[in-house]
C-alpha cells in the first residue's frame, strides 16, 4: 500500500516540476533555519566536550546580599563557596571557575595578543572533560599555593610559539608570567562554563581580597551523583546560605543565591523566563515561526487539487473511504518533506560553517550528532503533517461525481 | 467596479480567507524587521557627538569591585589615579588626555538622578572627545574653587526638561547632591551607547583629582594620541602606567576599535534575521505565484466569456490584479489594526511615532509590490488565451 502510495506521489511530483520546486524551496528555507537554531541551542545546552557532564550539573551563577536599604547584586563570592558551598549530599565534586573571561593583552615581537583568561580551581578540571593534546591540567595543590602555571588552547599555543611543543614554555599574560602545563583544543564562546583561551589557578590572582567574599565574580559548579538528587542538593545548598556570617549587617540581613543548570540560568536571567519553561518556549517559538511556510504550501496544495480531481473521483467511485485518501495525501507531503528535510541538512551545515567561519563565535565548531539529527527529524515530520492534513481533507471531501467530471469549484 | 470585485473575492471566499492569511502572516512578519532596521538606520545617520578617530581608551582593574572597597582602599584609587592621569597625559604617543567613568558603546549606564545617564569627567575630556557645545561653556580647572558643582548636559535633556527656556544657571536637585548642580552648558549630543541607540539624557559631572572634587572616581583614562601612532606604542604606554600602579590590570583599545566592534556584534542579528525574513518572502513570492497561475487556469472559462463580450487584454489584467490588490488591502488593514495596538500597549518599548508609521508605511509598500510581482506573470500568461480557446476549455 505504502509503495504504490510512494509511487503516485512521485509521478505527481514530477508531473508539475515548478510547483514541486516551489513547495521543496519552502520546506528547505523553512527546515534550515529551524535545524540551524535547534543545533545552535543543543551546543550551548548540550552535555558535549569539554562539559560531558553537564546534564548532572547545578550552578550558582547570582548570588545577592539584601538589606532593608541596600542590595547588591552580583555573582557568587569565592570566600562563600570555599568556606561554606563545600560538602553538600549528594554532591559528586565541587568546582569554582571566574564568572567570566577577563581580556588579557599580551606583546610578543611587537605584535599583540588579546587573550581571554579563566581562573578556575583544581576540581573544575576533574568536573570537565578536557581531551589534552599535550601535558595535563593543573592540580588542586597548584591552585592552593598559586602556582603561576597555565593551560591554553590550541589557537593561543598557536600565537605564542607557533609550531612544536608548548610544555614548560612561559608566557606572559598582562604583568604575570605562567608556565605552560597543558595544551586543549579550543573551547568555543557558546560553551558558558568553560569557554576561554587560557585557564589559570585562582590562586595567582594578585591580592587575597577574593578569599573572603561572599559574593563576587565567580560560578560554582556542583557536580551531582545524579540528576535526581537535585532537590536534596538545592534545599542542603538554602540551608547554607544562611550560615555565613554578613560583613555589615546594619546593611545586610540576608545573603541570597540559588543552584540552576545552565537552561535554567539562560532562561530565567539572560531572557526573563520562568525557569523550566525554556524547552516550552522554543518548540512554542518554532511553530510560530513554521505557520507562514504552513500556510504557504497549504495554499499551493488547495490549489493544486484540480490536478487531482479526476484521480480522487475514480478512487472515489470504487469506494475508497474520505480517511483513506487523506492518509495518501498526508503520507504524500510528509514525503516530499522528508525530501526537502534531507535538502535543508545539508543547507544547515554550510548556513552554521558561513556562521563558524565568520569569526562571529570564536572557536565556532558546530557538528552533526544524533540528537540534532532526531530534532530535525522530528521537525520535518511535523512540519509535514501540520502543512499537510487541511488539504489532505479537503481534496477527500470532494464529490465523487464532481470530481470525475473535473469541475471543482 | 470595487464592489464587483469584492462579490467576485467574496464567491471564493475559502480559498481566498487562506491567501489573506498568508499576506497578513508575511505582513507582520516583515514589519518588525523593517522596523529594526529604520530605527537603526535612523539613529545611525545621525552624529554621536563625539570623535572616535585617534582615541585611545585605558581601562584600569584595580582588583576587586568598587561597591566593596573601604574608605582607605578608595582613597588608596585616587591616589594613585592622581599619579596616574599625569603620566598618561605626558607619555609621548598623547596629544592630550582625560579621566573618566564612562561606559561607551554599552548598556551599562552610572547614574544619580531617574531617567538620566551621568558620565564623570575631568576638564580635558571635551578636547579628547571632540565634543562639540551648543551653548554656554565646558568645565575649567579653576571651577574647583566655585560653592557649587557646574553640570554640562546635552541638548537632548535640555529639550525634555526646561524645553526651549534656556538651561544656562538652571539647578537640579538629585537626592544626594552635596553641594548642589547648576547647569553651565550645552553639548549638541553624546550618544555613548553607540550609532544605533536613541538620544537620551546626559548629565557631565566634573572631576577635578587634585581638590578632591571626585564623589566617583574614573576608571578610564581617555587619550588622544598624534595621528599614526600604532599599537606598538601601547606597550610604552602600559609599562609607564604599571610602574606606578604594579596591582594594576591595564586594558588599552582604541575607540575605534570599540566602535567597530559594537557595530558588528549590533548588526549581525539583525542581518541575520533580515536573511532568514528574505527567504521567508522569496518563498511566498514563489508561492503565491503559484497559487495565482493555478487559480487563473482555473478561471480560464470565465475569462474567455469576458473576451468574447468584449474586454481588452488590459480589463483583464487590471481585473485579476485589482482583486488580489483588494484582497492585500484587507490583510493589510487587519494587520495593521493589530500592530497599532503595540505602541498602545507599550509593548516593545520606545519606539519614536514616526519611525514606527515610517515602518508600517514601508512594509505595505513591501507586502503590495510582493504580491503584485508573484502576479504578473501568470496574469499575464491569462491575458495570452485566444476568446474561443478560452470558452472551449475543458
Amino acid at each position: 500500500m505504502l509503495k504504490s502510495y510512494i509511487k503516485i506521489a512521485w509521478k505527481v511530483f514530477l508531473r508539475r516540476k515548478f510547483f514541486t520546486f516551489i513547495s521543496l524551496f519552502a520546506i528547505s528555507v523553512t527546515l534550515i533555519v529551524l535545524m540551524a537554531a535547534s543545533t545552535i541551542l543543543d551546543h550551548t545546552l548540550g552535555s558535549m566536550p569539554p562539559e560531558t557532564r553537564l546534564y548532572r550539573t547545578l550552578c550558582v551563577f547570582f548570588m545577592k546580599m539584601e538589606g532593608e536599604r541596600a542590595e547588591i547584586s552580583t555573582f557568587a563570592g569565592y570566600g562563600f563557596l570555599d568556606r561554606y558551598a563545600r560538602g553538600l549530599p549528594g554532591v559528586e565534586r565541587m568546582g569554582i571557575v571566574s564568572q567570566a573571561p577577563e581580556a588579557v593583552d599580551s606583546y610578543v615581537e611587537n605584535r599583540k595578543i588579546t587573550s581571554q583568561l579563566r581562573r578556575t580551581d583544581g576540581d573544575f578540571w576533574k568536573i570537565m572533560e578536557f581531551t589534552f593534546l599535550e601535558g595535563a591540567p593543573f592540580t588542586v595543590q597548584d591552585d592552593r599555593d598559586g602556582h603561576p602555571v597555565a593551560v591554553i588552547n590550541a589557537t593561543t599555543r598557536e600565537r605564542f610559539i607557533g609550531g612544536g611543543s608548548a610544555l614548560g614554555r612561559s608566557i606572559k599574560l598582562g604583568e604575570q608570567t605562567f608556565r605552560v602545563v597543558g595544551v586543549v583544543p579550543d573551547v568555543p564562546l557558546y560553551r558558558v562554563l568553560s569557554y576561554g583561551d587560557v585557564w589559570v589557578p585562582i590562586g595567582t590572582i594578585p591580592t587575597a581580597h577574593y578569599r573572603t567574599e561572599l559574593v563576587g565574580d565567580f560560578i560554582g559548579l556542583f557536580l551531582a551523583r545524579s540528576e535526581r538528587d537535585f532537590a536534596t542538593i538545592r534545599a542542603a545548598f538554602a540551608e547554607r546560605l544562611r550560615q555565613p556570617e554578613l560583613p555589615d549587617p546594619e546593611e545586610f540581613d540576608r545573603l541570597e543565591g540559588e543552584l540552576q543548570t545552565l537552561a535554567e540560568y539562560i532562561a530565567n536571567t539572560e531572557i526573563g523566563l520562568p525557569p523550566k519553561s525554556l524547552y516550552l518556549v522554543v518548540v512554542l517559538l518554532m511553530v510560530l515561526f513554521m505557520i507562514l511556510p504552513a500556510v504557504n504550501l497549504i495554499n499551493i496544495n488547495v490549489s493544486r487539487m484540480l490536478e487531482r480531481s479526476s484521480e480522487i473521483g475514480v478512487r472515489k467511485a470504487f469506494g475508497a473511504a474520505s480517511w483513506t485518501l487523506v492518509t495518501q495525501f498526508v503520507i504524500e507531503n510528509v514525503l516530499l518533506t522528508i525530501i526537502g528535510g534531507v535538502v535543508a541538512a545539508g543547507g544547515s551545515a554550510l548556513v552554521l560553517r558561513t556562521i563558524a567561519e565568520s569569526g562571529l563565535l570564536p572557536y565556532a565548531n558546530f557538528h552533526f550528532n544524533v540528537p540534532v539529527f532526531l530534532y530535525g527529524l522530528a521537525l520535518t515530520l511535523f512540519f509535514g503533517v501540520f502543512s499537510g492534513v487541511y488539504p489532505a481533507w479537503k481534496m477527500s471531501r470532494l464529490h465523487p461525481v464532481q470530481a470525475l467530471r473535473g469541475g471543482v469549484r | 467596479m470595487t464592489r464587483h470585485l469584492l462579490k467576485l473575492v467574496w464567491n471564493r471566499k475559502r480559498s481566498n480567507l487562506l491567501i489573506m492569511v498568508e499576506i497578513l502572516v508575511s505582513f507582520l512578519v516583515l514589519f518588525p524587521i523593517v522596523l529594526l532596521v529604520a530605527q537603526g538606520w535612523s539613529n545611525y545617520r545621525r552624529p554621536l557627538g563625539f570623535d572616535v578617530r585617534d582615541v585611545w581608551f585605558v581601562k584600569m582593574y584595580s582588583g576587586q569591585p568598587t561597591f566593596a572597597e573601604t574608605e582607605e582602599e578608595t582613597a588608596r584609587r585616587r591616589e594613585l589615579l592622581r599619579q596616574l592621569y599625569p603620566a598618561a597625559k605626558e607619555s609621548p604617543a598623547a596629544a592630550q588626555a582625560s579621566a573618566a567613568l564612562i561606559f561607551p558603546f554599552t548598556d551599562s549606564t552610572f547614574s544619580g538622578l531617574r531617567g538620566t545617564n551621568w558620565i564623570y569627567a575631568t576638564d580635558t575630556f571635551k578636547d579628547v572627545m571632540g565634543v562639540t557645545m551648543a551653548s554656554g561653556r565646558w568645565f575649567q580647572e579653576d571651577d574647583a574653587q566655585l560653592a557649587w558643582r557646574p553640570i554640562v548636559i546635552n541638548r537632548h535633556f535640555a529639550r525634555d526638561r526646561w524645553g526651549t527656556d534656556s538651561p544656562i544657571g538652571q539647578k537640579i536637585s538629585p537626592p544626594d547632591a552635596d553641594p548642589e548642580m547648576r547647569v553651565i552648558g550645552v553639548v549638541d549630543d553624546f550618544r555613548v551607547k553607540g550609532d544605533f541607540s536613541s538620544s537620551e539624557n546626559i548629565i557631565f559631572v566634573p572631576v577635578n583629582l587634585n581638590s578632591g572634587w571626585a564623589p566617583e572616581l574614573p576608571d578610564r583614562l581617555l587619550l588622544k594620541v598624534h595621528p599614526g601612532t600604532t599599537a606598538s606604542a601601547e606597550d610604552a604606554l602600559l609599562r609607564r602606567l604599571r610602574a606606578i600602579a604594579p596591582s594594576y590590570t591595564f586594558e588599552v583599545k582604541p575607540l575605534e576599535a570599540i566602535r567597530d566592534e559594537y557595530i558588528r556584534m549590533t548588526a549581525a542579528p539583525i542581518i541575520a534575521a533580515a536573511l532568514v525574513v528574505g527567504f521567508l518572502l522569496l518563498m511566498v513570492a514563489l508561492g503565491l505565484n503559484g497559487v495565482i497561475w493555478q487559480s487563473i487556469t482555473r478561471r480560464t472559462a470565465e475569462i474567455g466569456l469576458r473576451r468574447a463580450q468584449g474586454a481588452t487584454v488590459g480589463h483583464i489584467c487590471v481585473h485579476l490584479l485589482g482583486e488580489l490588490v483588494l484582497m492585500t488591502g484587507v490583510s493589510i488593514v487587519v494587520g495593521s489594526a493589530i500592530l497599532v495596538q503595540v505602541p498602545v500597549l507599550d509593548l516593545l518599548g520606545s519606539f519614536p511615532a514616526g519611525v514606527y508609521t515610517a515602518s508600517m508605511l514601508i512594509a505595505t509598500a513591501g507586502i503590495f509590490l510582493l504580491v503584485v510581482l508573484s502576479a504578473l506573470y501568470p496574469s499575464w500568461l491569462a491575458t495570452r488565451l485566444r476568446p474561443v480557446e478560452a470558452l472551449h476549455y475543458e
